[in-house]
C-alpha cells in the first residue's frame, strides 16, 4: 500500500500550483457555488459515513474481512469515499429546495447575514489543502516510520492494540517531525502565489468570513510589482512585503529543520 | 451489544478507518483532477456536433445554431428569482449554454436556453462550421460562392467540394505571406534596428569616420531597396488572397458574406463519418501544438509557449547542473561535517521552502534591474533608454529558476552520494587509487541516475512555476521567439512565453473567458502531462537505484 500512495502523493505534490488555481478558480468555484449545501454534506457526511462502514466492517465475519489483507482499508475505502460524494453533489438541490428555500445564498444573507463571494476563502482552503498535505504528508510519514521499531514492538508485547501504540508511543516520540512537517506545510501556504492570485477575488478586504475572497501578501506583490514604478515608494514597499515573506517562512522553515535534525539525532542514538 | 460496541471504540477501530479514509480522499483528488483535467482537455479537440435549436424568447420563436458547451441542472425558483423566467412548473430545469458563434453577426457568443422552453432540437447535416482568424467560429449554410465579386454558378452539391479547393489555395498564399513577413521582412527589420544602432553608437563614440557613416547609408539603402520589393510583392499577394468570397446564410436568416482569407479551416461535423472525426481531431491536436496563438491567446495554437517553456527550462538545467551537483559534491565528500555544513544544508532546505514569489522580486531587483541594467549602460549604451538586457527576459527568467531549483539538485545529489555503500569506496582506496580517483571513476558515475533524478525533478519544477515568471520575463505574447535565424541566433534578452503564465494569462486575463476554457484546460493537460511524465521518470529511476544499492550492500 505504501509503496503505492507515496508516488500518488508525489504527483500529488509536483502538480504546479498554477494548475490547482485555475481549476479552483474556474470549475471549483462555480460548482460549489451552484453545489454549496451538496459541498457542507460532504463535510458532515464522509467522516460520519466512514465510521458507520467502519462499524460494518467491525460486526463483519472474520471469513470476510479476511479478504483484505492489513493495512489496505484505504483501498477498501476509495469507493465508498466516490459513492458519498456523488451522493451529496446529487443530493445537493433537493437539500437547497428543502431546507433553504431553493437559494442557499438569498437564505444565507438574509437569515446569517454572511455575504457570498464566487471565489472566497473555502476555495482557496480546499486548493491550498490540495497543495499542502504532500508536503506534510511526506515529511510526517517520513517521521513515522523512522521511529524505532523495538519501541513499537515492545509496546505491542506489552499488550496494547495497534492503535494505543500509534497515539501513546509512535505519535508521541513521532511528534517534532509532525510539528515541524505542519511549520514546513505552513510556510509553503503563506507563500504560495498562484492559487490565491487565481482562485480569490483579489479583493483587499478584512474580513473574517470564509465565503468572501481575499487578497495576501504574496498575490499582492505578484499583482502590483510588474506595474510599480522603479524605486518609488510603492516599489519599496512591495520589497518589504516579499522581505516580510522571507523572514516569516526562514523563520518557520529553520526552526523545522533544527527540531527534525534533533529528532534524528535521537533516534540514532535509541 | 454494549460492550460489543465499546470493545469497538476501544480498539481504535473507527480511527484507524478515518485516518484510512483521508488517505483515499487524497488519492481520489489526485486521479479526480488529472481525470477532469485529461477529459476536459482532450474533449477540446473532437469536432463537436452542431445543434440547430427552435426555442421560445418573449413570445417568439428563435432558432439557434451552435455547439452545446455545457448542459446542467439548475434550481427553477432561482431562475424565477432572477426575473428572466416565470412559470416553470417543475423544481428543476436543465439549462443549455449554446456556444453560438457568429459574435460579428449577432453580438454575442454564448447563449443559455433553457429546456422547457425548446421546441425542437436538431442536425441539420449540411451546416458548416468555419474556424477564423478574428471573432471566434462561424455557423451557417453555404449560400454561393464568389470569385472577384461575381457570383459561381455552381449546384448545390458542387459548392462545398469548390470552397475546400478555394480554401486550399488560400492556405498556399497565407503560407507564403507569413514566410515574407515573418522571415524576410523580419530579417530586414532586424538589420535596420543593428545599422540604426551602429548609427548611433558611432555617434555617441565622437568619431567621424565618413567611410563607415557611408557604409551605413549604403547598407540602408541596400535593405530598403529590398523591402520595397518585397511590399509589392505582398500587396500582390494580398490582392490574390481576397479574390474569394463565400455567402452565409445565418440561423437567423440574415446573409453574411466572409472573405475566404478570413477564414482557417472549413468543416462539417454533422456529416463526418466517424473516422473522418478521428482525423479532424488529430489534425487539430496537431495544429495545436505547431500553432501561434490568435486573437488575444484564446484560439489558434500554443507552440511559442511550449517553445519558452522547454528552452527556458533548458537554460536553467545549464545553470543549475553543474552549481548543484558541485555543491553538492564537496558538501558530502571533502567538507569537514561539523557546524558549518549544518548551517549550510539548513540553508540549503531553507531555500528550498521560500516562497517562490520571492525569488522573483529577488531576480527583478538583482538581476534584471541591477545586473541588466549595468550591462546595458557598459555595453548597449547605444540603444538606451529603450532596455536591453535591462528589462526582464529568458536570461533572467531561467536563473531566477536555477535559484529556486538549486536545493532539489543537491538534496538529490547528496542522497544519491550518501547511498553508495562504503565497501566500494574503500575498495577502490585500497586498490591504491587517490580520492579524487575514487570520486571521479566510481562514486560518480554510480550517483550520476541521483543526480539525472534531481535534475527531473527541478526541470519539473520549472516548468510548473509561474509567480517568479511573471516579474522577470514571461509575457502574454512574445513578437519573436528568444531563437530564430539572425545572428547571434540565441536572444537571450528577449521576453518569451510560458505554458503556465499563458494558463494564468487565458484563463483570468482575457476578455472572453468562456470562449478560452476548452483551450486553457487543452494547455494544462499538456503541462500536466509532461510534469507527470517527468516525476514518474525521476521516481522510477529513484526506486530501481534503492534496489541497486540494497542489493549491493549484501
Amino acid at each position: 500500500m505504501r509503496a503505492m500512495v507515496k508516488p500518488g502523493i508525489e504527483i500529488m505534490e509536483a502538480l504546479p500550483t498554477v494548475i490547482l488555481g485555475f481549476l479552483a478558480g474556474l470549475w471549483l468555484a462555480p460548482y460549489v457555488e451552484a453545489h454549496l449545501p451538496g459541498v457542507f454534506s460532504i463535510f458532515l457526511l464522509m467522516p460520519l459515513g466512514i465510521a458507520i462502514l467502519s462499524l460494518i466492517w467491525w460486526k463483519l465475519p472474520a471469513r470476510l474481512k479476511l479478504c483484505v489483507p492489513e493495512g489496505w482499508q484505504a483501498a477498501v475505502l476509495i469507493i465508498p469515499v466516490i459513492i458519498i460524494t456523488l451522493l451529496c453533489v446529487e443530493i445537493s438541490p433537493y437539500l437547497e429546495a428543502w431546507l433553504f428555500d431553493g437559494d442557499i445564498r438569498v437564505w444565507m444573507s438574509q437569515e446569517l447575514g454572511i455575504g457570498f463571494d464566487q471565489r472566497n476563502a473555502l476555495i482557496i482552503g480546499i486548493a491550498m489543502g490540495f497543495a499542502v498535505i504532500p508536503t506534510i504528508f511526506s515529511i510526517a510519514e517520513d517521521a513515522i516510520f523512522s521511529v524505532p521499531k523495538h519501541l513499537i514492538s515492545g509496546s505491542l508485547a506489552l499488550g496494547a492494540t495497534p492503535w494505543q501504540t500509534l497515539v501513546r508511543v509512535v505519535l508521541l516520540s513521532a511528534s517534532p517531525g509532525i510539528f515541524s512537517a505542519v511549520m514546513i506545510g505552513f510556510g509553503r501556504a503563506v507563500g504560495e502565489t498562484m492559487i490565491v492570485l487565481m482562485a480569490t477575488g483579489n479583493t483587499p478586504v478584512m474580513d473574517f468570513s470564509i465565503f468572501q475572497g481575499m487578497r495576501t501578501l504574496s498575490a499582492n506583490v505578484a499583482v502590483e510589482l510588474p506595474e510599480s514604478e522603479v524605486d518609488s515608494t510603492h516599489y519599496r514597499i512591495l520589497f518589504l512585503a516579499a522581505l516580510v515573506l522571507f523572514i516569516f517562512t526562514f523563520f518557520f522553515n529553520t526552526v523545522a529543520e533544527i527540531v527534525r535534525q534533533r529528532l534524528r539525532k535521537k533516534y540514532s542514538s535509541l | 451489544m454494549n460492550t460489543a460496541t465499546s470493545g469497538f471504540f476501544k480498539s481504535g477501530t473507527p480511527w484507524v478507518w478515518l485516518n484510512a479514509a483521508a488517505v483515499s480522499v487524497s488519492i481520489v483528488m489526485v486521479a479526480g483532477l488529472l481525470l477532469l483535467i485529461a477529459a476536459r482537455g482532450l474533449g477540446h479537440f473532437w469536432p463537436q456536433t452542431v445543434w440547430q435549436i427552435d426555442y421560445q424568447e418573449k413570445g417568439q420563436t428563435v432558432s439557434l445554431l451552435g455547439e452545446r458547451a455545457k448542459v446542467e441542472t439548475v434550481s427553477a425558483r432561482q431562475l424565477m428569482a432572477s426575473g428572466l423566467y416565470s412559470g416553470f412548473a417543475q423544481e428543476f430545469v436543465e439549462r443549455t449554454l449554446l456556444k453560438t458563434g457568429n459574435r460579428d453577426v449577432y453580438g454575442f457568443d454564448f447563449k443559455l436556453i433553457v429546456a422547457p422552453a425548446e421546441l425542437a432540437v436538431r442536425k441539420p447535416p449540411q451546416v458548416v462550421v468555419f474556424e477564423r482568424t478574428q471573432w471566434g467560429n462561424f455557423y451557417g449554410f453555404v449560400q454561393a460562392l464568389e470569385e472577384n465579386g461575381q457570383t459561381l454558378s455552381l449546384a448545390g452539391d458542387q459548392l462545398w467540394p469548390a470552397l475546400l479547393a478555394r480554401l486550399q489555395r488560400v492556405d498556399d498564399l497565407r503560407a507564403e505571406i507569413h514566410s515574407i513577413e515573418k522571415n524576410r521582412i523580419g530579417k530586414i527589420n532586424y538589420q535596420l534596428e543593428k545599422l540604426r544602432l551602429r548609427e548611433r553608437q558611432l555617434e555617441l563614440s565622437g568619431v567621424k569616420n565618413p567611410a563607415l557613416s557611408g557604409d551605413i547609408i549604403q547598407s540602408r539603402q541596400r535593405l530598403d531597396q529590398a523591402y520595397a520589393l518585397l511590399k509589392d510583392q505582398l500587396e500582390q499577394l494580398y490582392k490574390n488572397i481576397s479574390r474569394d468570397r463565400v455567402l452565409m446564410k445565418v440561423m437567423t436568416g440574415q446573409q453574411v458574406y466572409i472573405r475566404l482569407a478570413d477564414v482557417i479551416k472549413a468543416t462539417r461535423p454533422n456529416a463526418m463519418a466517424l473516422s473522418e472525426k478521428i482525423f479532424h481531431y488529430i489534425v487539430n491536436f496537431k495544429n495545436f501544438i505547431t500553432d501561434d496563438p490568435r486573437e488575444a491567446n484564446t484560439e489558434g495554437g500554443i507552440f511559442p509557449a511550449i517553445f519558452g517553456t522547454v528552452m527556458m527550462v533548458l537554460l536553467m538545467s545549464v545553470i543549475v547542473t553543474p552549481f548543484g551537483v558541485i555543491a553538492a559534491i564537496y558538501l558530502r565528500e571533502y567538507a569537514r561535517q561539523g557546524f558549518i555544513t549544518r548551517l549550510v544544508r539548513i540553508s540549503v532546505n531553507n531555500l528550498a521552502g521560500v516562497p517562490s514569489i520571492v525569488y522573483g522580486v529577488f531576480g527583478l531587483g538583482f538581476f534584471v534591474y541591477f545586473v541588466g541594467g549595468t550591462i546595458d549602460q557598459l555595453l548597449y549604451p547605444e540603444a538606451l533608454p529603450a532596455p536591453t538586457f535591462g528589462s526582464g527576459g529568458i536570461l533572467w527568467a531561467s536563473l531566477t529558476l536555477a535559484l529556486l531549483t538549486v536545493p532539489v539538485v543537491i538534496v538529490a545529489t547528496e542522497e544519491g552520494l550518501a547511498r553508495i555503500p562504503r565497501s566500494i569506496r574503500e575498495g577502490s582506496l585500497a586498490l591504491g587509487a587517490t580520492k579524487a580517483e575514487t570520486l571521479w571513476r566510481t562514486v560518480i558515475p554510480m550517483a550520476s541516475p541521483a543526480m539525472m533524478t534531481g535534475l527531473i525533478l527541478a526541470v519539473a519544477r520549472a516548468a510548473g512555476e509561474v509567480a517568479p515568471l511573471m516579474l522577470v520575463g514571461a509575457v502574454k505574447l512574445a513578437p519573436s521567439l528568444p531563437l530564430d535565424l539572425n545572428a547571434p541566433f540565441i536572444h537571450l534578452e528577449r521576453k518569451f512565453m510560458h505554458l503556465g503564465f499563458h494558463i494564468y494569462d487565458v484563463g483570468f486575463q482575457s476578455p472572453n473567458v468562456e470562449a478560452a476554457r476548452p483551450l486553457v484546460y487543452a494547455t494544462a493537460l499538456i503541462l500536466v502531462i509532461v510534469i507527470v511524465l517527468l516525476n514518474l521518470t525521476a521516481i522510477y529511476i529513484r526506486n530501481h537505484l534503492r534496489e541497486k544499492y540494497r542489493t549491493m550492500e549484501h
